[in-house]
């Protein structure tokens, strides 16, 4: 008897604990916020690969990438003090923008050696979560500014001391909201420093504008002109969709449509960071509007199946006359046509920037972007102390943030001649009406949540193409995510 | 009675002295076994504690000294599946089993049926066999990211190869399909993950009927079976033990494994594969550890350990006679 069902159990066992030894160890799904910053240069590359692949695939794509993702500066092996920064894709070059940096750095300091990691935004969030709680083989580590509350909290980040923060211009020289993601509610500890931003504003073809006879200065005005400017787009008959924007099938959710929250006066949480208030009479309108736009004929006919590279790709082929647009579409579209600009002459040749329409709230826009953080267990902390402040530098500033299409956190480094050029006002004026993820331990929870019931309202407007979806039906979604994030806040 | 007794004690050796007898094969297999206990049964156990904490973000830097909460875990998510009640973080979890067992089984049945089809006709003799058992594998050795990528543009409304063959070539539908929208994403990822998974049946199916003796198909032959019963009274009894192995693989890495998490996510272009086609496993990861509820996602993995032990049972059960046979 034994002996027949041992083979048995045995299979049982193995597989038992297979199954046990994957699914039992902590392998957070990367939340998606700040997965924007990563997109100029392919959103594709935030396929996160945490799912149970055939190993042979995954050694053959490290054995790939591993000589072109890390770098080290020349006097690395030499050097007396050796750090390790891991990165992640920012820009169309990362690691070619990021040896630029570490090369000045190690120009100065010849005794501090830099190894620079590129990491891949889909794994980035569960190894620095890891390195959090079992320490980490990196010094410095660059963090989406919505991540930092919650890492902060783990007290595996170095906090800066109050001379580190003034040797780096302190609070005031910064962009405020990537300040205020450099810690977490309540708290006086400052556990990363801000290194760029990602701001949205409108693009727009100013030719379809014109032809359309629409005034760009009063269209974006407010969400209602805006509105109005659509709808006599669509009825101009251009042969262009008024509006292009991403639907369900994005990272780009919960950051574009809180931006119509905002502006309609709601917000993602109450005052005091307990309560959710996304599901509030002002922001069930403003969703509603959003929304709409797809029933009202006045988007694409695809955009909900699209993501935020497809409609760029769109904007930049001249199928759409407006687009929610970060930073980087500046250098997307001057960038030659065989290295990902813009194919459409017309459109390379006719648009311009908008901030995003003003609402009976306000006129707030997104800002999002990256931050610098020390790893507690770091061996060299003044070493890495001193690299993060020559990253915070006016210099490197505005040479990084201009590589990689985004904007100098440093206030002041946005004043340099790297963006000059007109269109960046906007952006710029954007960066200071700033809004982001509120500064609470629990946004990772938060935004899985919010993020769904959004992704289950394009879901909804797909279901009826052709009418525009009613408030009742935005209410019980935002309803159902306020009751789980209620709950994951405590409250 | 007694001498029957001890002359079968006398034949059976103890199991210490069969362990003795069989030294150099424990010796062999004794690295392999140390590294199970290290990579994979002290995480279990680790991951059954947890299970059992209250481990969150904020109790992430104490782990396993984080508030006790025994069973309170399961129950939030026994009850949210099987009364409604429960926790909030489980909304979604009972459509996402719906939508795995729907994913499994027809993944199941069409790479089996496609893949015996591949692997009957590459086992014929032709001109360019060769050729063609290389073309059949293709599919197997694209990344999943790339064939992710590769179906999210086949898939798409406007231009879409999908479309283009069903409007404007064959004329079957007037009006392009959403297929990367509601209940059309089930056939978005069913059938990248068939296309992915046929060539790897078709290679297993393939090794399976080429060792099928020929003869046994002459003396069928003479014996006035036709090309039906040949099948079903030959090359099925032989190929059951495959049959067997490919069913476990597939309901084992789509019901109980992530399946194929990497096309839809390339697919979609989110981690959240929508109402339709978000599996299980990806759900329960989002839903829990996501949201940073550590001791959560453990309960939920040890759940569906529980489960998945039900289905080897239950597989070896229905197999065991293919698997032992000679």
């Amino acid at each position: 008897m034994l002996k027949r069902i041992t083979p048995f159990l045995t299979l049982i066992a193995i597989c038992a604990l297979l199954l046990a030894a994957c699914g039992g160890s902590p392998t957070a799904d990367t939340p998606d916020t700040d997965q924007e910053t990563d997109s100029a240069a392919s959103s594709d590359d935030a396929t996160t690969d945490n799912a149970d692949e055939a190993a042979t695939e995954e050694e053959a794509a490290t054995d790939t990438d591993t000589s072109a993702t890390t770098g080290k500066t020349s006097n690395y092996d030499t050097a007396s003090q050796q750090i390790t920064m891991w990165f992640m894709p920012n820009g169309a070059q990362p690691l070619q923008f990021l040896k630029e940096e570490a090369d000045a750095f190690a120009a100065a300091n010849p005794d501090i050696g830099i190894d620079y990691q590129l990491v891949d935004w889909g794994n980035a969030f569960t190894q620095i979560q890891t390195s959090l709680q079992g320490g980490s083989a990196a010094c410095i580590t660059q963090l989406g500014t919505t991540w930092v509350p919650g890492f902060s909290v783990t007290e595996g980040l170095r906090p800066f001391t109050e001379e580190e923060i003034q040797a780096m211009g302190s609070e005031g020289a910064f962009v405020p909201v990537s300040w205020e993601l450099t810690s977490y509610a309540g708290s006086d500890v400052i556990s990363a420093m801000p290194w760029f931003v990602d701001v949205r504003g409108i693009a727009y073809r100013t030719d379809v504008f014109e032809e359309a006879g629409i005034n760009p200065a009063e269209a974006f005005q407010d969400l209602d002109s805006f509105e109005a400017a659509l709808t006599q787009l669509k009825d101009a008959n251009l042969e262009i969709a008024p509006f292009v924007h991403p639907g369900r099938n994005d990272w780009n959710v919960w950051q574009n449509t809180s931006q119509f929250i905002w502006n309609y006066g709601g917000d993602i949480l109450g005052p005091d960071n307990t309560q959710a208030t996304f599901n509030s009479d002002e922001s069930v309108k403003a969703v509603q509007q959003f929304a709409s736009f797809y029933g009202k004929g006045l988007t694409a006919p695809d955009t909900l199946e699209l993501n935020s590279a497809q409609t760029e790709a769109r904007f930049g082929n001249g199928e759409a006359a407006t687009i929610i647009a970060p930073s980087y579409m500046i250098s997307q579209a001057k960038a030659p046509k065989d290295d990902g600009g813009w194919q459409s002459d017309e459109a390379r040749e006719n648009f311009a920037f908008a901030e995003f329409p003003a609402g009976p709230g306000g006129q707030f826009t997104f800002v999002g972007g990256s931050q610098l953080a020390i790893f507690r267990d770091c061996p060299h902390p003044e070493a890495a102390v001193q690299f993060v402040e020559y990253l915070t530098s006016l210099e490197s500033q505005a040479r990084y943030a201009s590589n990689i299409g985004m904007l100098p956190a440093l206030r002041e480094a946005q004043s340099n001649t790297a963006f000059e050029d007109p269109l960046y006002e906007v952006f710029k004026q954007g960066s200071e009406k700033g809004k982001s993820a509120p500064a609470i331990i629990e946004w990772g929870g938060v935004e899985n949540t919010f993020q769904t019931e959004l992704q289950g309202v394009w879901e909804d407007v797909a279901a009826s193409p052709d009418t525009p979806i009613d408030e009742a039906t935005i209410k019980a979604r935002l309803d159902a995510a306020a009751e789980t994030v209620n709950s994951l806040l405590g409250s | 009675m007694a001498a029957e007794h001890i002359s079968m004690t006398l034949r059976t050796p103890s199991l210490l002295r069969r362990i003795w007898q069989n030294r150099i094969a424990y010796i062999f297999i004794a690295p392999a076994v140390c590294m199970m206990l290290i990579v994979h049964i002290a995480p279990t156990i680790q991951a059954l504690y947890m299970s059992l904490l209250d481990l969150r973000q904020t109790t992430l830097r104490l782990y396993l000294r984080a508030p006790f909460v025994g069973f309170e875990h399961y129950q939030d998510i026994l009850g949210g599946l099987i009364f409604g009640t429960g926790g909030a973080n489980i909304r979604g979890l009972s459509q996402a089993i719906d939508n795995s067992l729907w994913f499994t089984l027809w993944l199941n049945v069409g790479t089996l049926v496609i893949g015996l089809v591949f692997a009957l006709l590459l086992n014929r003799q032709f001109i360019g066999r060769g050729l063609a058992r290389s073309l059949v594998l293709l599919p197997w050795v694209i990344p999943s990211f790339v064939t992710g990528i590769i179906w999210r543009y086949i898939w798409l409304q406007q231009g879409g190869l999908a479309n283009r063959i069903l409007v404007d070539w064959l004329g079957i539908i007037n009006q392009p399909i959403q297929w990367l929208l509601l209940e059309n994403t089930r056939w978005a990822l069913l059938i990248p993950a068939i296309w992915r998974n046929v060539p790897f049946a078709a290679l297993l199916l393939l090794a399976g009927l080429q060792v099928i003796p020929t003869d046994l198909y002459e003396a069928a032959r003479v014996d006035g079976a036709n090309g039906w019963q040949r099948f079903r009274y030959i090359t099925l009894p032989f190929l059951k033990p495959i049959i067997g192995l490919q069913i476990m693989f597939g309901v084992v890495f789509n019901l109980f494994g992530f399946g194929p998490y990497n096309i839809a996510t390339s697919m979609f272009g989110s981690t959240n594969h929508g109402t339709y086609a978000e599996l299980l496993i990806p759900a329960i990861v989002r839903q829990t550890f996501t949201n940073q509820l550590y001791g959560y996602g453990a309960a939920a993995s040890v759940l569906m350990m529980g489960l998945a032990m039900g289905f080897v049972a239950l597989w070896y059960w229905v197999f065991r006679d293919a698997l032992t046979a000679q």
